[in-house]
């Protein structure tokens, strides 16, 4: 795992005093909305373009620690852990095979609740196929249940007052079916 | 901090989910649901008429209400609704769209009857029009479920070609449970983008109709059938873009694979009893592997030219000809059969024989693929191409067919008995098959078919 970190530090800009960084993987530092630090493999660090535009627009040295204000300790352990599973498996053979291995247990261990927090996280740091693997998740999860239970889970709130409700209902009753009505 | 079923002290908050968000999740449903989800509030209602990929899954369908299988009035009855969607829904993306693309469109049904040929009909055409990209319909029945043997074909939806062949940027055409008839009017330039096209439990009425359907299909990569009917047992594709074809559990007679020489990978798998008269692949110069099964006979398989790394796997009872030419010597066979004729079909030259010293090598262990044969023919040409000489057989010991019982050469020139020629072959035999009768015959010549 260090050696293509330290390829790609001799490639990548310098940061901080010269030399001594070419020997060691490169950690890029961020603090989190609850005041944890974390320290980060390039390699992972870089798969969000959040912090990865951050460092490399404007050349900030990898001396500076990232503030991640919208993302709490726990949510950042997470996209640690699938981030840096994703990079390992990246080039492997068994790629695709490994990683829906990786991705059911990961799925196990969360209440759908956090899967939305990891949602908001996903797009908040911008990793595309972090966030696709979450929402795909989060819609195998609501796919089976019903409308109330949606709106409970996301927290939304009805804004149709009901003679919107109702017009909607008339323009599309085909969307609005009653399991004791018989439609013929 | 603990992470896991409970819930995290600092849940952010929800009702804050970007509409980027929540917009993925809902393209990520199947239509249906998505589109009952969308009506939460305002803001979710988003662009409901112009979502580029739909799933229309009956399955789903019947899972989000509960329904039990074996219920088959209620199921009827969420067909119906199912249907009254797929009609609704089709009208409103009309009325509300502005022409945007729709890239996939997937419509799996579970209880399919004659009724729903027009929405369906209608949507394909719909679709098509927008520049769909992927095709994905499984019309089954309740009648094709419970007769997997002899699928009801009658109760099939006739696809009309008519109403998908303005799909100019359909790339991935995926068919089950339909029927292909009207074939008699092939369109020009039907599916210029097709790459991908799978059929299953699909009835075509003629091989030729699906090779006319094929040459209109100009960059075609991989093409799998699986529990096809087509009405003469003949297969015939001519694409010299195919890199992968699968044919598994299809009734067939006739396969004849032309021009194949992007052909990377060619897999023919049939039912137990099953036999197959000809199987013929021509200028398959990059076929990397094979895998063939055909239970109990195979009449002829013939493969002119191969990759030098193929790897190939042969198996039926008895196989009457098998023929390679061109390259084969290099290759990995695995070959399972009780009695088999092959053809050393390499070298029909004298001059490539005499200067080619790894000949004899590369034979000895091409004859070895052939060890768990009972009865084993070769045929060539030329003598020498099968004289495996003294000095070789002093430096192994292993013979290549060890177990073998008979062993039958055909040469249309045989050697005159007792001339040296004719020893030389013998004992070369003998050496091969030691355990084996050994016999010397004249036969006709094969056509040299090229």
């Amino acid at each position: 795992m260090s050696t293509p970190a330290e390829n790609e530090a001799s490639i990548k800009q310098e940061s901080g005093p010269s030399g001594t960084v070419q020997d060691k993987p490169k950690k890029i530092v961020v603090r989190t909305g609850d005041g944890e630090v974390f320290e980060l493999k390039e390699e992972v660090a870089m798969e969000m373009e959040t912090i990865k535009t951050f460092f490399m627009e404007d050349n900030i040295s990898y001396e500076t620690v990232m503030p991640l204000t919208n993302v709490d300790s726990w949510e950042l352990v997470k996209v640690i852990e699938y981030c840096s599973k994703y990079v390992e498996l990246k080039n492997k053979e068994n790629f695709h095979k490994e990683l829906k291995a990786f991705q059911d247990e990961f799925v196990k261990s969360m209440s759908p609740k956090t899967l939305l927090s990891l949602s908001n996280v996903a797009n908040y740091l911008e990793i595309k196929y972090f966030l696709d693997f979450i929402c795909q998740a989060i819609a195998d999860h609501i796919k089976s249940k019903d409308v109330e239970y949606v709106r409970e889970l996301f927290g939304v709130e009805n804004d149709f007052t009901e003679e919107e409700y109702e017009m909607a209902k008339t323009e599309a009753p085909w969307a609005h079916e009653n399991l004791d009505k018989d439609l013929y | 901090m603990a992470i896991g079923t409970m819930k995290s002290p600092h849940m952010p908050d929800l009702h804050n989910l970007p509409d980027l968000v929540t917009d993925k999740i809902l393209q990520l449903l199947p239509t249906k649901a998505a589109f009952q989800v969308s009506f939460l509030s305002k803001n979710w209602q988003g662009v409901v008429s112009s979502w580029p990929s739909l799933n229309f899954d009956e399955d789903d369908d019947f899972d989000r209400h509960h329904l039990k299988r074996h219920s088959h009035y209620q199921l009827q009855l969420q067909h119906i609704r199912f249907i009254y969607f797929l009609k609704g829904y089709l009208d409103y993306r009309k009325k509300n769209d502005q022409k945007e693309p729709l890239d996939k469109l997937r419509l799996h049904m579970r209880m399919y009857e004659h009724q729903d040929f027009s929405t369906i009909t209608k949507w394909l055409k719909y679709a098509c029009q927008r520049g769909l990209k992927e095709l994905d319909i499984s019309l089954v029945s309740v009648d094709s479920e419970r007769l997997v043997e002899i699928y009801p074909y009658n109760y099939f939806y006739n696809l009309p070609l008519v109403a998908i062949a303005t799909a100019k940027s359909l790339t991935s055409l995926k068919l089950e449970f339909v029927k292909v008839l009207k074939l008699w009017q092939v369109y020009e330039g039907l599916f210029p983008s097709l790459k991908i096209l799978s059929l299953k439990a699909v009835r075509v009425a003629t091989g030729q109709h699906l090779y006319s359907v094929l040459c209109q299909c100009p960059s075609i990569e991989s093409l799998s059938l699986s529990n096809c009917s087509i009405g003469n047992l003949k297969f015939y594709v001519c694409c010299s873009s195919l890199k992968y074809l699968e044919v598994k559990s299809c009734l067939l007679n006739d396969i004849r694979v032309d021009h194949a020489f992007n052909l990377e990978s060619f897999t023919y798998l049939s039912q137990p009893y099953s036999e197959c008269g000809k199987m013929i692949l021509t200028n398959a110069f990059n076929l990397k592997y094979i895998n063939i099964s055909v239970d109990k006979y195979l009449g002829e398989f013939s493969l002119w030219g191969c990759h030098n790394t193929l790897e190939a796997s042969i198996k039926s009872k008895r196989i009457h000809r098998f023929k390679l030419f061109y390259g084969y010597l290099n290759a990995k066979l695995s070959f399972k059969a009780d009695q088999a004729t092959i053809l050393v079909g390499e070298l029909w030259s004298q001059e490539q024989f005499s200067s080619d010293s790894t000949y004899v090598p590369r034979l000895v262990s091409f004859i070895k693929s052939f060890s768990r044969c009972k009865e084993v023919r070769l045929y060539n040409k030329k003598v020498q191409a099968l004289t495996v000489f003294k000095n070789y057989r002093k430096m192994t010991s292993l013979p290549p067919l060890p177990v073998t019982s008979t062993l039958l050469v055909g040469i249309p020139n045989p050697p005159v008995v007792g001339s040296r020629d004719f020893i030389e072959l013998e004992d070369s035999l003998r050496w091969i098959a030691p355990s084996a009768k050994v016999l010397i015959m004249q036969v006709d010549a094969e056509e040299d078919r090229k």
